[in-house]
């Protein structure tokens, strides 16, 4: 027994130097491709590139001033806004009711398989795979959507063509895709919870919709900070679908932020002003992250009590 | 053992970074590096396979992944930058301008000068429009090599199907009006209905550049550029007109209705193929991609694909026929440490016997040497009045093309798919939003 | 009431219930599916069937045109899936090989700076991918790498998210086989070696998996960086071929989205334990 105490302590002191082996590669990658643009992305942000010049020409806060004043770069905000919060919202909270449904109602090995799978598919298949999909299924003209429309004998929907309605097809292509994660997320939390409680609410004669808010809803919200973060990250970040199904269309209003700084780098080649663009993604993400935790935190910490 | 260890990393690192590099050249014989687009990579390396044959010069073809032409001016840019360019290059009309205000590209004029003798014949060939196509500053920076026309291909079967025979007055015909194009387009979409079945269409109106809206603008007499490239056009009466027809066109139930606006969605030639559509703008490559997909049902039948299409001149608002153009080049850049190589396969793309034997074996465009179109038109597969092909020279213009070509395709477009969806704040004039005007103004400030 | 009539209550509305919920059930999972249902059997569909204006649910003829015009292009498509595989390969191993050992140097060993370096490596959470793109983009100009496979591969080898949750799992492990190895005279390294590396074969395995899945649809770095035909990945050349075989013919561009999905269902349903496992690690212990 002394002689295991004595070596504990010694391990304590004692530096695993190896630990550093370990850590530089990964650091090394770290600081090339992850710290380094990072802090250079800030510092272009003050400058005039075009990617091709040798000297990069310095102006100050003039990107921001100008990014400020762009209609466009409102406009873009608003759309990226009103996409972020639809698709978190149906996201995340469709994630948790459909994971509640299953957990509750579908019994037996198969079944629970098949819907499992079912709900999860979207998310091994490649973004622009179902993009794609989404652009045949819901073609105007050769769509099996709007066929479907027209075997009814009702007005085909310009889903992709219409100005108004070309992002509500996108938001729903998104969620298609990503609300099997927060289903799968919920539904194993769902199943760790301690089969006592619902016991106990069996025996109280608890209805299911008193069970959902009393005992599974608080008793996953620890999840739910990580849930809402990690969909609005994704969300706001959106590129793939307005790539492909959006470009060339609206005349470019219905562009999202993250498809606006691409644009504007590698298109206009307005490389300071692409930087600008990526500081205020940064920003608002940052924000917008630190307050969820915060609200939720507190939220769930009362339900706990 | 630790050694062991970050030598195995190291060489790790090493081996991935490796992973899909080039192998070295041997110094012995010169290898070209000439980029094209990706789709006539194949076609390419075949093609001048006779080339390194005759002259010992190898050429590495490369394929540059564009569908637009700033995305490719993009590309060079790019390798201008990492000191990757290539050789040469197959440019055209719209990209060479902005190559030559860069200094990308070497001039060809003591070359031309030098080997006037040899490819005289070859000259003698081209129409004088098609051999000056690529001065720019009184400087010549390539031949011709092939050049390429936006023409609207008619679908018969749709035409008959609708009552339009050729002895109507409608019908498609040298001159033809812009009131003779919507009378058949409302014939042919007469009968649709809204949730229809197999609806046929006059013509699909496409967010496109070369073939959409320059052919459009220069039918209607006008264009984005004046003459001169240095002012901006496209807010001037024939262009709003030419913009109003089209937006009527496509959102207006009285007009012909079109197919869904191509602007990402399915492509055309299926429904071409399928009796469809009437009118479609394309292009002399397309005769031969119609050829290969069987415009009918049994593949054999020439004379059946004579009976499905044919080609015509855009309609216009005054009977005058106009066609627009863009020529190709080879573009020898000046960081290339092979220029005289360079020249030899510029000359080669340019010369007789390249474009008589391979051009109208595989169609790339229409060739400039006239002898090879002759040869050409030939083939059974070529339109009944696919002579419009060589008369349109006449008429034709060379699109604008200044040196900042991409950043107002770029915003053209931008405003097009705007005003054609009825998008918000997009108009033909007016006080606020985005108007010809202001579209005008903008394009003046990238000349 | 009694209890009885309670329960009565209870038993009435559960059948008309359970139908509804049934109903409901298999609702989703077609809406669920229905897309790649679409997809699969419109490659399978001749070209008049597709473009018919009434489309069909079941095909009425089964053609593989759309699979034979894919093969023919082989040459393009083939080179796009291999490149693909390699990246899907090598990326998830080497990512393994970097980020397993900082993984277990965060959970296991002490040494000057752990705190600093820990925090530093989750802040990159934070970063959302624009924030680098631009600079890595100029970085891979400037080493003469764009449009080769190098550049891809070496943006996709540190994750935070990897070395995250491998560390939790290291956690979580017992401390007595190290302790056992220690005794035997193993110094730090050798018990990684033998200890460590062995017992995260589960988690190696899971970072692996979803790894594969994450490069395999990966788009906007490939989109950026392999341009050229040679270098092309699946996602990005997808849209390249629509534009040239789509012209004719959508039904080859489904056959061709048919068969980049094939790899990824193939790993779905053998991994399908792994990937969820992985992803619900990430999940909870957060």
């Amino acid at each position: 027994m002394f002689k295991k105490t004595n070596a504990r302590i010694k391990d304590y002191q004692k530096n695993d130097n190896v630990a550093y082996l370990f850590v530089l590669p990964a650091l090394v990658f770290f600081l090339a491709f992850v710290l380094y643009p990072a802090i250079s992305t800030f510092r272009l942000a003050f400058f005039d590139w075009d990617f091709l010049s040798e000297y990069k020409t310095y102006v100050g806060f003039d990107n921001f001033i100008r990014l400020f004043q762009m209609n466009e770069f409102y406009m873009v905000l608003g759309n990226t806004a009103l996409y972020t919060f639809i698709t978190v919202i149906l996201k995340v909270f469709g994630g948790v009711l459909l994971a509640n449904f299953v957990f509750t109602h579908v019994k037996g090995k198969v079944k629970s398989f098949i819907v499992e799978s079912a709900l999860f598919m979207p998310i091994v298949i490649p973004m622009s795979v179902i993009a794609m999909i989404f652009n045949s299924m819901f073609d105007t003209d050769y769509g099996i959507v709007n066929g479907i429309i027209k075997a009814f004998n009702s007005t085909p929907v310009g889903w992709l063509t219409d100005v108004d309605i070309a992002l509500y097809t996108i938001m729903f292509l998104d969620v298609f895709k990503g609300i099997g994660f927060f289903f799968m997320i919920s539904l194993i939390a769902m199943r760790n919870i301690p089969k006592t409680y619902y016991e106990a609410a069996d025996m109280d004669g608890a209805g299911s919709i008193r069970v959902f808010t009393n005992i599974t809803f608080p008793l996953i919200g620890n999840n739910l900070v990580y849930l809402l973060v990690t969909a609005f990250l994704s969300s706001f970040q959106v590129f793939e679908p307005i790539y492909l199904l959006l470009e060339g269309k609206f005349g470019d209003t219905k562009i999202t932020i993250s498809y606006m700084l691409w644009q504007k780098a590698f298109v206009y080649r307005d490389v300071g002003l692409a930087s600008t663009i990526a500081i205020v993604i940064f920003i608002i993400a940052l924000v917008v992250t630190l307050i969820q935790i915060f609200v939720t935190r507190k939220l769930t910490y009362n339900d706990e009590k | 053992m630790k050694n062991k260890i970050k030598l195995l990393g190291l060489s790790l690192f090493v081996v991935s970074s490796l992973a899909g590099c080039n192998t070295n050249k041997d110094d012995g014989d010169v290898e070209l590096v000439y980029w094209c687009f990706n789709d006539q990579v194949a076609s390419f390396e075949r093609r001048l396979e006779p080339f390194t044959e005759k002259t010992g010069i190898k050429v590495r073809v490369e394929g540059i992944r564009a569908s637009t032409w700033a995305e490719t001016t993009q590309e060079i840019s790019t390798a201008a930058y990492s000191g990757t360019l290539p050789d040469c290059a197959d440019m055209a009309s719209e990209s060479m301008a902005t190559l030559v205000s860069s200094n990308l590209v070497s001039p060809i004029d003591e070359y031309v000068t030098r080997d006037a003798g040899e490819i005289a014949d070859s000259v003698a060939e081209m129409d004088p429009k098609l051999y000056n196509a690529h001065i720019y500053n009184g400087k010549r920076y390539s031949l011709p090599t092939i050049w390429n026309a936006p023409i609207m291909f008619y679908n018969k079967n749709v035409l008959t199907k609708a009552g339009i025979t050729s002895s109507n007055e409608h019908y498609p015909h040298s001159g033809w009006t812009v009131e003779d194009f919507i009378y058949c387009c409302n014939q042919i979409t007469k009968n649709n209905t809204k949730t229809g079945a197999n609806n046929v269409y006059g013509c699909k109106i496409e967010n496109q550049y070369f073939y959409s809206i320059e052919p459009w603008l220069n039918s209607f007499g006008t264009s984005i550029l004046n003459d001169t490239w240095t002012s901006s056009t496209i807010n001037s009466d024939a262009a709003k007109n030419c913009f109003q027809t089209l937006h009527d066109f496509l959102n207006n139930d009285d007009y012909s209705k079109v197919v869904s606006p191509a602007m990402g969605g399915t492509t055309s030639y299926e429904l071409f193929f399928s009796n469809r559509v009437g009118f479609m703008i394309l292009s002399l490559p397309y005769v031969y991609t119609l050829y290969n997909g069987g415009f009918n049902d049994s593949k054999d039948a020439i004379e059946k694909l004579h009976q499905g299409y044919d080609v015509i001149t855009f309609p216009s608002v005054d009977g005058i026929s106009r066609t627009l153009m863009g020529v190709g080049a080879t573009a020898i850049f000046k960081t290339s440490k092979h220029q005289e190589e360079c020249w030899q396969l510029a000359k080669y793309i340019s010369s007789k016997e390249f474009q008589d034997n391979e051009l109208t074996e595989t169609i790339w465009a229409i060739p400039s040497i006239k002898s090879s179109l002759d040869i050409l038109s030939q083939k059974p597969y070529y339109p009944k009045n696919g002579k419009i092909f060589y008369e349109a020279l006449e008429n034709s213009k060379i699109v604008p093309a200044p040196a900042n070509y991409s950043a107002i395709e770029l915003e053209v477009r931008k405003w097009f798919s705007g005003y054609l969806s009825n998008t918000s704040g997009f108009a033909l004039s007016g006080n606020k939003g985005n108007t010809l005007d202001t579209l005008a103004a903008t394009i003046n400030s990238y000349l | 009431m009694t209890k009885n009539s309670k329960l009565k209550l209870k038993k009435c509305n559960n059948t008309t219930l359970n139908v509804l919920r049934f109903i409901f059930g298999a609702l989703i999972c077609i809406v669920m599916l229905f897309p790649f249902y679409f997809m699969v059997i419109s490659s399978l569909k001749t070209m008049t069937e597709y473009t018919a204006a009434v489309p069909t649910l079941i095909p009425h003829e089964i053609s593989l045109d759309g699979y034979k015009l894919v093969f023919s292009n082989m040459e393009v498509f083939g080179k796009m899936f291999l490149n693909s595989l390699t990246l899907a390969i090598v990326i998830p191993v080497l990512q393994t090989i970097v980020c397993l050992p900082c993984a277990y140097a965060l959970a296991r060993l002490n040494f000057k700076g752990k705190q600093f370096i820990f925090i530093l490596l989750i802040c990159a959470m934070m970063f959302p991918g624009q924030l680098t793109i631009i600079q890595n983009f100029s970085t891979m100009v400037e080493l003469q790498l764009v449009n080769k496979l190098s550049s891809v591969i070496l943006l996709g080898i540190y994750s935070s998210g990897a070395i995250f949750m491998m560390r939790q799992y290291f956690i979580g492990l017992p401390k007595e086989l190290e302790e056992a190895a220690k005794m035997d005279g193993c110094n730090a390294f050798l018990s990684f070696i033998y200890v460590a590396a062995p017992i995260s074969l589960p988690i190696v395995s899971t970072n692996l998996v979803l790894c594969f899945n994450g490069v395999w649809g990966d788009f906007f770095g490939p989109m950026l960086l392999l341009k050229k035909r040679e270098v092309m990945t699946l996602p990005v050349g997808m849209k390249y071929i629509m534009g040239q075989l789509g012209s004719t013919t959508p039904t080859a561009n489904l056959a061709a989205l048919t068969v980049m999905c094939i790899p990824v269902i193939i790993f779905f349903f053998i991994f399908r334990k792994k990937l969820i496992g992985g992803i619900a690690n990430t999940g909870i212990k957060m």
